[in-house]
């Protein structure tokens, strides 16, 4: 499984994406709420003390411990799960987010809500969510934003009952734009959360 | 790559011989703005004017771009008499072309009083010619300022090659550029080793999301940095090379943790449910500032190394991130989102004194010191595209160091002593 899950890069993927508009939920858990829970935490701990992550945080994570070289040929290829969910989740758009905003809008709930039902039907499938950002942030700073749309989808499918273990969440800051103008309309579309069949376990 | 990697390891070929006085000519203040006027007449050559004026030219660019000193042509100005332009120091120099190699001999005589200040000779081979230049100059600034200049430093940088973001390096005057990484995927903020042998970076070639690789420069191999599993970016070495400060994400949430510089002894610094992210060590290596929306907004700052003590730098605009440290400890710089994008500023470590270094033109990012904190290094989309450019510590002197685009997230290497 986890040799598996290395094949990112988007060899047999297919790109899906979801749209949306504006606004908050109110159906879905905050990241900060989430990460308050978080394991490696414990609530008698001040920010002063410091923890370890280690082997008890991120059981479900997908990266191995060992380096391991990406190679295309390793990977399971066009399993029929796989086509089959990427065609249907094709039929879908993009989430997108608010500037410097990680919370799901009402149009964005509304595609998440088809991309869970449709993912129902796959119980063995892995996705990769991946999180992106527009070109107003800083490097570093967008990377853990992305995280955190990710993170944002991630939490929305959990509560729809999706299996955690099959759920991995990238983010690519914003060193992945769709469109690479310099403008509300660019930016708007760079705002994004992307679902990424990989592949199935 | 390779010439970078010859000229850096062939160093018993060169030798240098010092028979001058050590005794600095104008020890800089923090702060002073004034620049030592030097003559550098043509250099003497038996046979190859061409190489001496090229060389010549290469140190004249160097000492003009310290920042301590100002190359002034002396008959020129003569005509304009002006007192400011009169030379402190004349540069001398004489090359001589064997079969090959050459050597070269310079002299720092102090003008008015004809006393000799040094006499120092290299010999080189005319590939490595760039490499004795930058030597040279670095020289003439430590003996007539105290302190060494940048020109033997390096910036190592991500540039965009066919959709993929690629490790390069280059001389801090942009020359010699080279590519280090060719993995075809997501290499980002480099940051370099004390000791400049190794580059540690954030990179998404080892497939799944990011990580710490480290690039070692003897070997060209990268390799990964902390083996176990999770989501980490934005490594920084502590100055005392103990530890490496970076920001490891968990559950969506950044936070920020040190490790031994093997990797191993994860300790985590914050537990905040805000974005915590871009440490970066004090001289001391006993803080870290950071960029935090724990406000509501990114903002700067600053703990202790155990994650303690934490306070907030920066209060101004609402967006400021990207914190550098300065090498001297005293000012930290950083970015802060303005009307056109975001500008370089510099805040003293206590609050005061906040000032912004660029003019609005562009965007500027991921700001970086030069080793000794005379200059910085960032990446700005100023001409349309993004390039890296290099300035003063005030401000002054903006020079553009690439020209290819998409090249973005500059660092300067500590000083590399290719010589000894």
């Amino acid at each position: 499984m986890k040799k598996l899950l290395f094949c990112l890069i988007p060899l047999l993927c297919i790109v899906l994406m979801f749209t949306t508009c504006s606004k908050k939920t109110a159906g879905v858990q905050s990241d900060k709420g989430e990460t308050a829970a978080q394991p490696s935490k414990t609530p008698t701990k001040t920010p002063a003390e410091v923890t370890s992550p280690d082997t008890k945080t991120e059981p479900s994570k997908a990266l191995p411990a060992q380096p391991v070289q990406t190679d295309k040929t390793d990977h399971e290829q066009s399993i029929s799960v796989t086509t089959s969910l990427g065609n249907e989740i094709l039929q879908l758009d993009m989430v997108h987010f608010d500037y410097d905003s990680y919370e799901l809008r009402p149009d964005a709930i509304a595609a998440l809500e088809k991309a869970a039902k449709i993912l129902k039907k796959y119980p063995d499938a892995i996705i990769t969510i991946e999180g992106h950002c527009d070109e107003r942030g800083t490097v570093e700073y967008n990377l853990a934003l992305g995280e955190r749309r990710a993170h944002a989808v991630k939490t929305y499918f959990i509560n729809y009952g999706i299996n955690p273990n099959n759920l991995i969440t990238i983010s690519y800051g914003k060193e992945k734009p769709i469109d690479p103008g310099h403008n509300e309309d660019a930016w708007s579309k760079n705002r994004r959360a992307v679902l990424v069949p990989s592949d199935t376990k | 790559m390779q010439k970078y990697l010859v000229s850096f390891f062939l160093i018993p070929l060169f030798y240098a011989i010092a028979n001058g006085q050590v005794d600095v000519f104008l020890k800089i203040q923090s702060g002073e703005s004034r620049k030592i006027n030097v003559a550098m007449p043509e250099f003497t050559t038996n046979q190859n004017p061409e190489l001496a004026g090229h060389l010549r030219q290469i140190i004249m660019d160097d000492l003009n771009y310290s920042g301590y000193l100002k190359v002034i042509d002396p008959l020129a100005d003569s005509a304009t008499a002006m007192n400011l332009d009169i030379p402190e120091v004349i540069i001398t120099g004489d090359v001589a072309h064997k079969s090959n190699y050459f050597s070269f001999e310079f002299r720092l005589t102090e003008s008015v009083t004809g006393r000799k200040l040094l006499t120092k000779s290299f010999r080189s081979y005319p590939f490595a010619l760039r490499v004795l230049a930058h030597t040279v100059s670095d020289e003439i600034v430590y003996q007539l300022c105290g302190e060494y200049g940048n020109a033997c430093t390096k910036i190592a940088y991500v540039t965009e090659q066919k959709g993929s973001k690629e490790l390069a390096l280059m001389d801090w005057d942009g020359q010699r550029s080279t590519l280090l990484t060719h993995n075809r995927s997501i290499n980002l903020l480099p940051c370099w080793s004390g000791d400049g042998k190794s580059l540690l970076f954030t990179t998404y070639a080892f497939g799944g999301g990011p990580i710490l690789a480290r690039y070692i420069f003897k070997d060209q191999q990268i390799e990964r940095f902390i083996e176990h599993a999770g989501t980490f970016t934005s490594p920084e070495y502590s100055p005392d090379g103990k530890k490496v400060a970076f920001v490891l994400t968990y559950e969506g949430n950044a936070d920020i943790y040190t490790a031994d510089r093997n990797g191993q002894n994860l300790q985590r610094l914050t537990s905040n449910p805000a974005i915590d992210t871009a440490p970066s060590w004090s001289p001391s290596s006993r803080e870290i500032a950071f960029t935090s929306d724990r406000s509501g907004s990114p903002q700067i700052y600053i703990m202790d190394a155990e994650g303690g003590n934490v306070r907030r730098l920066t209060y101004e605009n609402n967006y400021n991130s990207s914190p550098k440290w300065s090498p001297k400890g005293d000012q930290i710089v950083f970015v802060s989102l303005q009307s056109s994008g975001f500008q370089i500023c510099l805040i003293d470590v206590t609050g005061e004194n906040l000032i912004c270094l660029t003019d609005n033109d562009g965007s500027y990012e991921n700001p970086a010191w030069s080793p000794n904190g005379s200059h910085l290094v960032c990446a700005s989309n100023r001409s349309g595209r993004w390039e890296i450019y290099s300035m003063l510590r005030d401000g002054s002197l903006l020079r553009q160091l690439t020209f290819s685009g998409g090249n973005t997230g500059p660092t300067w290497s500590p000083r590399l002593k290719p010589f000894n």
